[in-house]
């Protein structure tokens, strides 16, 4: 053990410490480091205009052929703008446009949490039946088979959908917490949850008049046409907070993903932060399911390639995970859109189409061991 | 700083793991070893001890003081580590741990560099964790287990995934660093050959009891063998070392 001299004493500064030992291999792997870091550094900023990139191809397209000036002059001078592209961007784009950041990141981070605190990389709030839950909640309320009381009727739906939401995923977190069944049980419960709640849904249907049955059929698809600037507002006040919070809980969340024995000994109380990020997760699943519908696979693509390309340092793979979820369901929605010229597809139908082949390629790469 | 373990009390279901047991008190620069036959209580004794601050205050003491998870350094029997972060990365969470602040600390990369120095896994810095191969992980996982400087090492089985050079490598570091920073260390121990070099007190467990305690050369024995592991064996003294055979 001749690098024993090497410990540094409690009073003595590492950086003092390098410097009186001319340590080239310690300052070639700091300097590595610290370029890690700065390439992660790149790369949030790279995802962040990529977003803006997104969201701003996303308004610009659509079936009434607006001109580029047409579009940003009613985005910046709407006084001096006709009424027709005023109405169109203010009242139909942007709203749809503005949706997709929101919902796609918060999607995103829901999947990335359930991720991190299930420890399972094929979770996602759509994977799991979360989605799932949280429309079979919703169709209660839109069937007027259930209604919560002292909540206002345009909030019904969201409600419902969020208590649907808040028992499945602590159904799920209760399962994966018994030791003996593995990661891959847990998936197989998650599908199971799935195709209960889509069997209910179903039921649901039958027992509608035509006009619910219309609104459930639709709700299903998900679409970003349901956006409105009452909705964005809810999410862009409700979002950066619960992306404080979880973000004041990276150091914990990172130490979590490393093991849960560890993260234990090491004075993390595991169950009240799993609890915690769940409640957060619920929340904004539910809230994006009642906005928009049931949008699949975000949750669980978006993390994966922050994942790859970022790591998961928690301080950068959350804000990641947030913005690759708002340029996926951009693209997703521009995509949707640019297809059949007049049509807006159904964005379940988009994601799915990007979504499957990753999900498969992340098991055939696994081996299907987790 | 003295260690004090009493009475712990474990049963799953109907078995009784660990009965009332106590151990005596472990000094600061001690190593004590935990051997027994598997099932005999080794680790459930350490996850007592890491469980045991949450749990109740009196069981776990450190200075007449209950123990507090600040004082630990644990390094569980499952080596791996399933983050895609590296190793440094790592190190630098485990520094933060409780910090609401998202900047690190001033110097944790050095710190966190110059431990790895000092161990002897410098070239694992940058790589990521999941790729690290069983013995790498396990040597990762001390230098985790020691990086905010713990008044009490628990090591469960820390050299079972180490080839030979690495479990001295592995276990002169313990008694460097139990030494240097009046720290003890309490490890499970299945190799009775490095118990005896490594360990300053064997505690021998038997059917969730202490069966023996004391400096390894004065209790292990061949009728200890006999009566803990059923194994026929003979002690040999070798440059002054008793090198443990087994007879079949």
């Amino acid at each position: 053990m001749s690098d024993m001299s090497y410990v540094p004493s409690a009073s003595e500064h590492a950086d003092e410490f390098i410097k009186k030992t001319h340590d080239a291999e310690l300052s070639h792997a700091l300097t590595r480091h610290h370029l890690r870091i700065k390439r992660k550094k790149l790369a949030l900023f790279g995802f962040f205009l990529l977003s803006i990139m997104g969201l701003i191809a996303d308004i610009l397209i659509g079936s009434h052929g607006l001109t580029l000036t047409q579009v940003l002059g009613a985005i910046f001078h709407p006084a001096s703008s006709d009424i027709a592209s005023r109405t169109i961007v203010w009242d139909i784009r942007m709203p749809m446009s503005l949706m997709a950041p929101f919902v796609g990141g918060a999607l995103a981070i829901a999947g990335a949490q359930m991720q991190t605190t299930l420890n399972n990389p094929l979770a996602d709030p759509y994977t799991f039946g979360v989605s799932a839950a949280a429309g079979f909640g919703a169709s209660l309320v839109i069937t007027n088979i259930v209604a919560i009381p002292f909540i206002p009727q345009q909030y019904q739906v969201a409600a419902m959908a969020f208590v649907m939401c808040l028992l499945t995923t602590f159904m799920i977190a209760g399962i994966s917490s018994i030791k003996r069944i593995s990661i891959e049980g847990v998936m197989l419960f998650g599908v199971a949850i799935m195709f209960a709640y889509n069997g209910m849904l179903t039921m649901m249907q039958y027992i509608a008049t035509e006009t619910q049955l219309q609104t459930l059929v639709f709700w299903q698809m998900g679409s970003l046409d349901r956006g409105s600037w009452d909705k964005i507002i809810i999410l862009a006040i409700l979002l950066p907070i619960v992306l404080a919070i979880m973000m004041k809980d990276a150091w914990k969340l990172s130490s979590l993903k490393v093991g849960l024995e560890r993260a234990e000994s090491m004075g993390i109380n595991v169950k009240r932060l799993r609890i915690k990020t769940l409640l957060l997760v619920s929340l904004i699943t539910s809230l994006s399911v009642a906005f928009v519908g049931a949008i699949g696979f975000v949750g669980l693509v978006a993390p994966h390639i922050a994942r790859m390309v970022l790591g998961e340092d928690q301080r950068f793979f959350l804000p990641a995970s947030f913005l690759l979820g708002a340029v996926l369901l951009e693209f997703a929605s521009i995509a949707s859109k640019s297809i059949m010229p007049g049509i807006i597809l159904p964005l379940t139908v988009m994601m799915s189409m990007v979504g499957i082949p990753f999900f498969i390629f992340l098991i055939i790469k696994k081996g299907g061991k987790f | 700083m003295t260690l004090k373990i009493n009475k712990l009390c474990v049963s799953f279901g109907k078995n009784l793991i660990l009965d009332n047991m106590s151990i005596p008190d472990i000094h600061p620069g001690e190593m004590v070893s935990l051997i027994g036959k598997n099932g005999a209580g080794k680790s459930t004794v350490l996850k007592q001890i890491t469980k045991r601050i949450r749990l109740d205050h009196k069981s776990v003491l450190l200075a007449g003081k209950p123990l507090v998870l600040d004082d630990i350094g644990y390094l569980p029997q499952d080596h791996r580590i399933s983050a895609n972060i590296t190793v440094l990365e790592l190190l630098i969470t485990t520094m933060h741990i409780g910090s609401n602040s998202l900047f690190t600390k001033a110097n944790s990369a050095e710190k966190a560099l110059t431990l790895l120095k000092s161990i002897g896994i410098m070239a694992l810095a940058n790589k990521v964790c999941t790729e690290l191969s069983g013995g790498e992980s396990q040597m990762v996982g001390l230098a985790q287990a020691v990086i905010n400087t713990p008044k009490v090492l628990v090591l469960d089985e820390p050299t079972a995934a180490l080839d030979m050079h690495n479990q001295f490598k592995l276990l002169e570091f313990v008694k460097f660093y139990t030494k240097h920073n009046n720290a003890c260390a309490i490890m499970v121990m299945h190799d009775l050959n490095l118990a005896i070099q490594y360990s300053h007190k064997v505690a021998a467990l038997h059917n969730g009891k202490l069966f023996a305690y004391g400096e390894p050369r004065k209790i292990i024995d061949e009728q200890l063998i006999q009566d803990i592991f059923n194994v026929n064996s003979q002690i040999i003294q070798l440059d002054d070392y008793p090198m443990i055979a087994a007879r079949l």
